[in-house]
């Protein structure tokens, strides 16, 4: 391989200053090239959404926007144009976007939402999914492993962060990693761009259906559930797979004082920006309902009267909207159920928040819940 | 730690700063040697305690030899030495490969399995810090050097983070007066240490990772593909193997550069050996001169007639392979560049009377097919090497030879057999490094680059640099794999 040269010593410090500066330099560039011109090659999953409803949104110009997030089990039950929703006439339609991203918890909709607003989609409406088992900030939907594996980071998430995963050095590294070094980190999506013929058939198919995975079936941003049970065997095994993830997170259910922070924190926020928030709770199967105890029916109510107390919202009760046959498994709901559930939400959550009128008390979560189990838990 | 993560040179940045802004040159020695503890710690923070205390061990010993009158007090002390380092490579390295060898053979003979093999770590560069500690032991020994005062000197000898892991293994007359000596920051030096280290860089992450894309498959199932795929992954393996040992190497001596030191040349181009004998002389130039220093010569090297030059030569390289790995493959590996290099010296003298003969080899174009022949006979002898076990590697030789029965017709381009009835690799990596390998050859043998490059301004050349830089990690293929030489 090539022989190496000396040169002189003030040379050779020119030399080597001017290398770390154009790396430097280059690595920015890069960084600010992919956040700029790039976001679906950087971070297909928020990019392609973002992209997305910016396109919903230019169909409709100047019309508010209803965003609804959560997890996926918003993403997969919540079609928006099921909603039959009447407006009139002379009033501008609003736009209600699905915006639910697997394994989304309480920080990952805060940090999801800070980006939404520096991206310039500013929604006049907010619907949040709150999911108990994604409070504890422990076991398969642990946000800090959510993160790893689903999201990509940007600078501008870094502050969030640090404040919510101080003691967590492998995501810190993680993100440091990616806004430090993006060349490396976006090595693939780079390659993919440039000389593809570079990448493995592996490593191409898989990009490729990353993107398929982050383009909604509907204009709406709603999702086709990719996995359905429908027979008995496969919702046996579903149901084994609720029985391993999810009932170990009610029994008890423990909310970590990061997922209610930022929770107050969204809150927060939509009330300094005048944004209408409404929380809510998704249906589940009965199964599901029934592994939380009488503890953890307490534990829950008293967090959401708190939370109700300090922050007025609406809390949507739906847990019990959708029969047992509707669910696929035990927390998503077959496509079946999708069209009636996203219509009934329309009706009785949607067009009263956007109409601004009070939501019926029998859709709300109702304080007298607390202590007492009822059909929902 | 990987020398080519960003954790490392996030490591070694923040070391470098502060190592030159020490105005002390003991601080900055203590320095080196808690860095280098932390660097191995990283693996295995017990393993890099126990390294401290066998050094411990040598230091206190070598200066028991020095001190004592005797002459069988001082081999007593060396015997002492030798036996606790071999002691700790065999019982980490090669306890599970006797035991389960000696099982196999009582297995053959017809008893039942007797001996469970150790649950042992193997500590990352065991063999490479037991043999500097070695020629340091016999050095003193032998009165060569005197023996080091200083603990700490010596521990950085042993711990020196650029040679720690993968060599080159160093010789403490060369390094320990580097330590004394005093060092101020050195720019000319930093450049050559940085030119050092993008070039290893580029040679593991581009080209090393890339060829195992294509070896790899094919050494785990030789007898799925067809002929030319196999050999082609044996070209691949060549390929891998020496730009991820010698980019190793550059990366070590690179680092070491910018702390002030000097770190041996390991390589000088192999691939361009005229023949084995040569080839030896420019392939992991530290281990064959140590072989030759502490095995072959005490052994009476060639001074003792044909018949025992041939016995010194297997029993150096067998033990050569056996210092690769403990694996009868790297015992085979071993004795086949014994009977090269037996074959070679055979040929060498059988060729001084044959002027006409040796007249057309030592031609321009005889030197092209020496070069070529050698390439492809180490090449050959590199199977044995990769392969986890004889029978694969008897199944790699089959398919080079006898073509595969043909279930399908063949691609037309043999790299598109290597991932049989799926869809088609990535060629063009394959061609791209390949050529980015001959072509970095071919400059490093004629220089012609250097003239121009030294007109080039700084700016320019500190462009080139960070594009080198950018090229090896955007041509890496999927995450840095472990340096091969780590598990020697």
């Amino acid at each position: 391989m090539p022989s190496l040269f000396l040169t002189s010593a003030p040379k050779g410090k020119r030399i080597a200053l001017w290398t770390l500066a154009c790396i430097a330099a280059s690595q920015m560039a890069l960084s600010i090239y992919l956040d700029q011109s790039r976001l679906e090659t950087r971070d297909p999953l928020y990019g392609h959404r973002l992209k997305h409803l910016r396109q919903r949104l230019a169909e409709s110009p100047n019309a508010p926007l209803f965003l609804i997030m959560g997890s996926s089990r918003v993403k997969y039950s919540i079609w928006p144009d099921a909603m039959k929703l009447h407006f009139h006439n002379n009033s501008t339609q609003p736009v209600v976007y699905n915006f639910g991203i697997n394994g989304m918890g309480t920080i990952r909709e805060l940090m999801h939402f800070r980006r939404l607003l520096a991206d310039g989609i500013q929604p006049q409406w907010l619907l949040v999914e709150i999911w108990p088992p994604l409070w504890a900030e422990a076991g398969f939907f642990r946000e800090a492993r959510m993160i790893q594996s689903e999201d990509d980071l940007h600078w501008r998430d870094l502050l969030l962060l640090c404040r919510y995963f101080y003691n967590d050095r492998d995501l810190l590294h993680l993100a440091l990693q990616k806004c430090l070094a993006p060349l490396r980190s976006y090595r693939d999506a780079l390659l993919s761009l440039a000389a593809p013929s570079l990448l493995s058939p592996e490593k191409r198919r898989e990009m490729q259906q990353k993107v398929r995975d982050t383009l909604p079936a509907d204009r709406g941003g709603w999702f086709l559930l990719p996995w359905e049970s429908i027979t008995p065997e496969e919702k046996h095994r579903a149901w084994l797979d609720g029985d391993e993830k999810i009932k170990p997170l009610l029994q008890p259910v423990c909310i970590d004082p990061r997922s209610d922070a930022a929770l107050r924190e969204l809150l927060s926020e939509c009330r300094q920006r005048n944004i209408k928030v409404a929380l809510m709770l998704l249906p589940e199967p009965s199964w599901t309902r029934g592994w939380y105890t009488a503890e953890a029916h307490a534990v829950v109510c008293a967090y959401l009267s708190r939370l109700h107390h300090d922050y007025p919202v609406p809390i949507v009760d739906a847990r019990a909207w959708v029969s047992d046959d509707d669910f696929s498994d035990s927390s998503h709901m077959a496509k079946k159920g999708v069209p009636a559930f996203s219509e009934r939400l329309g009706r009785e959550v949607v067009q009263p928040l956007i109409d601004d009128k009070p939501l019926s008390p029998a859709v709300l979560f109702a304080e007298r819940d607390t202590g007492q189990r009822s059909e929902g838990f | 730690m990987l020398f080519c993560s960003i954790s490392f040179m996030v490591f070694f940045v923040v070391l470098l700063c502060i190592y030159w802004a020490l105005p002390w040159q003991r601080a900055r020695v203590w320095l080196l040697v808690a860095a280098s503890f932390y660097f191995y710690a990283t693996w295995n923070k017990w393993l890099a305690i126990l390294l401290c205390i066998s050094t411990f061990i040598d230091y206190l010993l070598a200066l028991g030899i020095e001190k004592s009158q005797t002459a069988r007090k001082r081999q007593l002390m060396l015997c002492v030495s030798l036996f606790a380092n071999l002691g700790l490579l065999c019982y980490f390295k090669y306890t599970n490969f006797f035991l389960l060898s000696l099982d196999e053979v009582l297995i053959a003979m017809g008893a039942s399995s007797w001996f469970r093999s150790l649950k042992v770590i193997v500590p990352i560069g065991i063999s490479f810090y037991t043999f500097e500690a070695i020629n340091y032991m016999v050095d003193v020994y032998r009165g060569r050097i005197r023996a080091e005062r200083n603990f700490g000197d010596f521990l950085l000898f042993i711990l020196f983070f650029p040679h720690l892991v993968s060599g080159p293994i160093v010789r403490a007359r060369d390094f320990l007066p580097q330590i004394k000596r005093p060092k101020h920051c050195d720019w000319v030096r930093l450049h050559l240490g940085l030119q050092y280290f993008l070039m290893g860089l580029f040679k593991k992450l581009a080209i090393a990772d890339r060829m195992a894309q294509f070896a790899d498959p094919v050494f785990d199932h030789a007898l799925d593909f067809q002929t030319p795929a196999v050999w082609v992954a044996m070209f691949a393996y060549a390929m891998q193997v020496y730009c991820d040992f010698s980019g190793y190497t550059d990366m070590a001596i690179g680092t070491a550069h910018m702390l002030g030191y000097k770190l041996a040349e390991n390589f000088n181009m192999p691939y361009l050996a005229a023949n084995i004998s040569e080839f030896w002389n420019r392939w992991h130039i530290s281990l064959s001169s140590w072989l030759r220093d502490y095995i072959f010569i005490p052994l009476g090297g060639s001074r003792n007639g044909e018949w025992k030059t041939r016995r010194n030569l297997i029993i150096t390289m067998t033990l050569c392979g056996l210092w690769h790995g403990a694996a009868w493959p790297f015992v085979g590996f071993g004795f086949l560049q014994a009977c090269l290099l037996i074959v070679h010296r055979a040929f060498h003298r059988w060729c001084k009377h044959q002027p006409r003969l040796e007249g057309v080899l030592r031609s321009r174009p005889g030197t092209m097919m020496r070069i070529a022949f050698t390439f492809v006979c180490f090449c050959l002898s590199l199977i044995v090497f990769r392969s986890s076990s004889f029978s694969n590697a008897l199944d790699m030789y089959k398919r080079l030879l006898i073509a595969a029965p043909a279930v399908e017709q063949a691609p037309s381009d043999p790299l598109l057999a290597l991932v049989p009835k799926l869809e088609q690799p990535p060629v063009f990596g394959f061609w791209l490094a390949a050529g980015i390998m001959l072509i970095g050859h071919l400059l490093g043998r004629t220089g012609i680059w250097i003239r121009p490059a030294l007109r080039l301004p700084a700016p320019m050349l500190g462009f080139s640099y960070a594009v080198l830089f950018g090229l090896a990690l955007l041509l890496e293929p999927q995450g840095a794999k472990p340096f091969i030489y780590f598990q020697f």
